[in-house]
This record gives structure tokens, sequence and C-alpha cells, in this order.
């Protein structure tokens, strides 16, 4: 049952303990497994940040699942469609956050632990949290042809920047003791169980705490 | 208005090494990410919109004191030499660089405000401090972000706060970086440790220059991760109690290291020197680590002849961009380590 656990791919050195599994631009699907060391080398603990937002969007997308299939929406003012946000995790205007309101609180509270803006304000701003705020409505989009919906094909370009950005971090992790539970953890992350999963990361992130206090 | 050839032949306040901690906390950084209202995100935006923000936003500024010394670089028109040199002084970041279309940067008061122009959002506002300033940080792009949305109306919600192109800004859109100088951690092998308690309590860690990036000369920038929910100050407290904590860390392993591996340390301290005298041809890579180690000898006063500043300058004005910049024409990599070499050679008064 005791698999050797795996050794950093870069130094050789430290077990790894950063797993992380990557699709580049040409669609193919690297694993890396590195120590702390060597992974925060070459940027990559940096680069969870960006693939929580993916992880996280690919959460909300399984939770929608089970539901029943709701229609695309598409912003009024921007054009975007929120398909197209979830593909990129980028908002077209101000208003995709009203005109996705209900994912877009889902998805603040996973990445921030909250929803509501608290500090600094621009003069003249409402000081007052509208907690019944009613979002705008939102034009449902067509369904797309074959051909597509012209106005989102306009409004969609290729997103700027490196290539370390157009790879999409699908899935990362940091496990470093609690070990069968981290291969739990690997075997939920492989089924794309990806709600389980943050819950399992949680736990172990957790223990793993309490077990520092004691140390 | 100065040019940008005047920023090569000096030093940005922040790579001075006179602020607080200067001999761990490098910098002190808060940026601020806005959008104007009424106005499409940049992920949605035509040339002809980002050619009008961009406009929009210069005129806006025109008016907003960024203290003295402003300089206006427009990156569709600027080298690609200039563009490299701008982001190895940490004044615009790579997005930028390699974006397209019409998009710039403001800089001013000796390089410690930068504001973007059309990077991910509208505006990308920064303040730069030498040292652990992050009060004195805040207090100075708090009063800037003031002075531009009296100019220019952001995209601002009631309950979301200042609204972003990328969910993981929006709220405060502030992230607030230090940039820290560890080699006793590293080599004591007590890094990891630090790393598992920051990502624990939700803070990032990154190299030099961001994302994607190689932490090399032992390098490391600490930021916050969530932006909403919690006020700028708080935010600020959060990471600015956190710093000390560090810096005591890497202090405890560099007494310790000159205590218990004294021979081992003033060899590898030495050795760079010796190496970065005499060179003739060196890369990148090898220059930042064997600065890394010839800053920690400096700082734990086996080097009296060299200046600190001078040692935090070349880690910067060693980048191919600023060696580029300095020879006046663009080199092949052979030619930088060349250039390179003579260029630490000339400042740290190798004699042959
Ligand atoms: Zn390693
Ligand atoms: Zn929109």
């Amino acid at each position: 049952m005791a698999s050797q656990q795996k050794m950093c791919e870069t130094c050789q050195e430290s077990p790894a303990t950063v797993h992380l599994t990557e699709m580049s631009q040409q669609q193919v699907v690297l694993e890396r497994h590195l120590c702390d060391t060597c992974a925060a080398k070459q940027g990559l603990i940096g680069k969870m940040q960006m693939s929580l937002v993916a992880e996280l969007l690919g959460n909300l997308k399984d939770k929608q699942k089970g539901a029943a299939k709701e229609p695309d929406i598409r912003c009024p003012d921007c054009g975007i469609l929120y398909s197209d946000f979830r593909g990129k995790a980028r908002f077209g205007c101000a208003r995709d956050y009203d005109v996705f309101r209900k994912h877009v609180v889902a998805l603040l509270e996973k990445i921030h632990g909250a929803t509501e803006h608290v500090g600094k304000r621009p003069k003249g701003a409402p000081k007052a949290v509208p907690k019944t705020a009613t979002p705008p409505k939102a034009a449902a989009a067509p369904k797309a042809t074959a051909a597509g919906p012209a106005t989102a094909t306009a409004a969609v370009k290729p997103s700027k920047g490196t290539e370390e950005k157009s790879k999409e971090v699908v899935e990362v992790m940091k496990a470093k003791t609690v070990a069968t539970l981290e291969k739990e953890l690997e075997k939920l992350i492989k089924a794309e169980e990806y709600e389980k999963a943050a819950k399992l990361r949680d736990q172990i992130r957790d223990m793993k705490a309490k077990k520092e206090t004691k140390e | 208005m100065i040019r940008i050839d005047e920023l090569a032949g000096r030093t940005g306040e922040w790579l001075r090494g006179t602020g607080p901690e200067n001999d761990i906390v490098i910098s002190s950084r808060i940026r601020l990410a806005r959008n104007v209202a009424e106005r499409p995100f940049l992920t949605v935006a035509s040339h002809k919109v980002k050619a009008e923000l961009e406009a929009q936003i210069r005129t806006g500024l025109e008016s907003v004191n960024l203290g003295p010394g402003r300089l206006y670089v427009s990156l569709k028109d600027a080298s690609p030499v200039d563009r490299q040199f701008l982001m190895e002084r940490h004044l615009i970041s790579r997005d930028l660089l390699n974006g397209e279309g019409d998009r710039g940067v403001a800089i001013a008061n000796e390089e410690t405000v930068a504001i973007m122009v059309n990077e991910e959002d509208h505006l990308r506002i920064q303040v730069l401090r030498s040292g652990l300033q992050l009060e004195e940080a805040w207090r100075e792009i708090d009063r800037i972000d003031d002075e531009i949305a009296a100019k220019l109306p952001y995209a601002f919600h009631a309950q979301f706060g200042y609204l972003t192109a990328c969910p993981t800004n929006a709220g405060t859109g502030m992230r607030i970086s230090v940039l820290l100088h560890l080699p006793a951690l590293v080599m004591t092998r007590q890094i990891d440790k630090v790393f598992q308690a920051l990502s624990r309590i939700n803070f990032s860690v990154r190299g030099l220059y961001g994302e994607g990036t190689q932490a090399s000369g032992n390098f490391y920038q600490i930021s916050n991760q969530a932006t909403l929910g919690k006020a700028e100050t708080q935010l600020i407290t959060e990471l600015a109690n956190v710093v000390p904590e560090i810096v005591k860390f890497e202090r405890h392993c560099r007494e310790k290291l000159a205590k218990e591996q004294k021979t081992n340390l003033e060899d590898r301290v030495y050795r760079a020197a010796g190496t970065l005298r005499f060179a003739r041809s060196i890369s990148t890579e090898e220059t930042m680590e064997l600065l890394s180690s010839l800053r920690l000898g400096s700082h734990l006063s086996l080097l009296p002849d060299i200046e600190p500043r001078v040692i935090n300058e070349l880690f910067i004005s060693t980048q191919p961009g600023h060696l580029q910049k300095h020879e006046g024409r663009p080199l092949s990599p052979q030619e930088r380590d060349l250039a390179r070499a003579g260029f630490i050679r000339g400042r740290l008064g190798g004699r042959v």
C-alpha cells in the first residue's frame, strides 16, 4: 500500500510537495511534481492563485450539472456570455458583475471568502449595501448555432499575455504529510471530483495546521 | 517632462536600500486596479476603444499630482529594449510589455509612482518604496487614487467595490507586495517552512519579476491573495505583521550561518566577490546567484569596501534590457555576457 513518495523532478533531492497538471497550448496535459523550493523558483507558487480561479470555476460548473440546464446568459452591454467568462475568467464590462450576479457571488465567496466590499469608496459612491438589489435583466442568449453568434465572436479575442498565461493550470494542490488522504485526493482529482477534492484538501490543510502548532 | 533615457543614468528611490529593514526588505509596493466607469473592460475593447481610453486617461492624469519628474511612455511606440528596461525596473508588468495596441505608463517622483494604462484593467496604479514602508506607500497611493477618481469616475459597485476584469482583484483592487532577500533561509533549507506557513494564511510567494519567473538571487515577493472583504488598512496590517516574522527568521539564520558555518560562508562570499570582480563573461543567472552571496556578505560586514547600494543596483542594471540600454544598442546573448562582466568589474572596482 505504501508506494514511495515522489521526489521533486527538478532537484531530485526533496520530496515533491507541489503537484500540478497543466494544459499546454497544444492541449497536452503535463504532470509536474516539484518541491516547494523548485516550485517557487519556477514561479509556480504564484500560479496557484490563477489556477485557483480555474479550479473554482470548474467546481461551480460541476455544481450546476445536476440542476436543470440553464440557458447561457449574455451581457447586453459588452456582449459576452457567461460561458465566455467561465472559459477565460475575465469579465467584459462592469455590468457583468450584475448580469452574472448569482455565479459571481459564489465565485467571490470562494476566491476571497467574502462577497461584500469593505474599504474605501469613491466620493459620492453609495454607502449602503443593497442586499436585496435585483439584478438587471439579462438577455438570454440565443442557442449557439454552427455559425455562432456574431457579436460574441467579435467580442472574444485571444487573451494577451505570455505563454505561461495561456497555459491553463487545471488543477493545483499542495500537500505534504497525511499520505493516505493525499492519495485519496489524487484519485478524486483524476476523477474530476473537484468539489469533494476541495473539501478534502481543506481537511488536509487543517490537519497540517494543527500538527504545526503542536510541534 | 523627462525622457526614458534619463532614467537609465540613475536609480529609482526604491533601489537605494535605505528604507527600514533594508538588509532583508528590498521594497514595499502597493498596486490598485481601477477601471473607468461606463467603458468596456480591455478583455473586449476594440482597438478604437483602447486608443480612446489611453487618450482619456492620459488627459485625466495630467492634472493629477504624481510628484516631480513626470514621464509618459507609450508602449506601442517604445523599442523592445525600452520595454524590457521598464519591466526590469518594475515600472511595467510582463503583461503590459507583451500586450498589444495602445497602452502606456506614467512614471513620476523618482520612479516611486507608476501608473500603467490599458494593462488588464484600465489603470494599474503603483507606489513603490524602499524597505518596509507599507503605510507610507498607502498614504501616497490613497491620495493619488482620490485625485484620479475626481477626474476619471471609476467603475464601482455598492456591494462588490472596485470592479476589475479578473474576479481575483475585485473589491479593494489592491495587491500589496513586499520584496525580500532571503539567502540564509534558502541556505539553511528553512524556506519551505516559510512558504508553507504563508500559503496557509493566504499569502502568495513569487520571484523577483512576478509570476512565471524564477526566484533567482533568492528574492521573494510576498503578496496578499484576497482583495475583497477586508479594508485596505487591514490588508496592509496583516502583511505588515507577517513580514517582521520572516525578517526575524532570516536574521536568525544569518547569525547561525555566521557562527556555525563561518568558513563555509566566508568562502562563498569571497568566491562570489572574486568571480564578479574578475570574470570576463557571465550570465544573468550566475550574476544573480553571486550577487546574492555578495549582498549577504555585505550585510554580515564581510565586505566593508562595497556599498550595499552598489550591490542592489547591480541586480537590476545587469539585466539584459539595462545592459543594452547602457551600451546603446541591441546585443546578442553572448555579447551581453561579455558586457555584463565588464560592467560589473567597473562597478565593483575589479583591478585587472
Ligand atoms: Zn526541488
Ligand atoms: Zn458586459
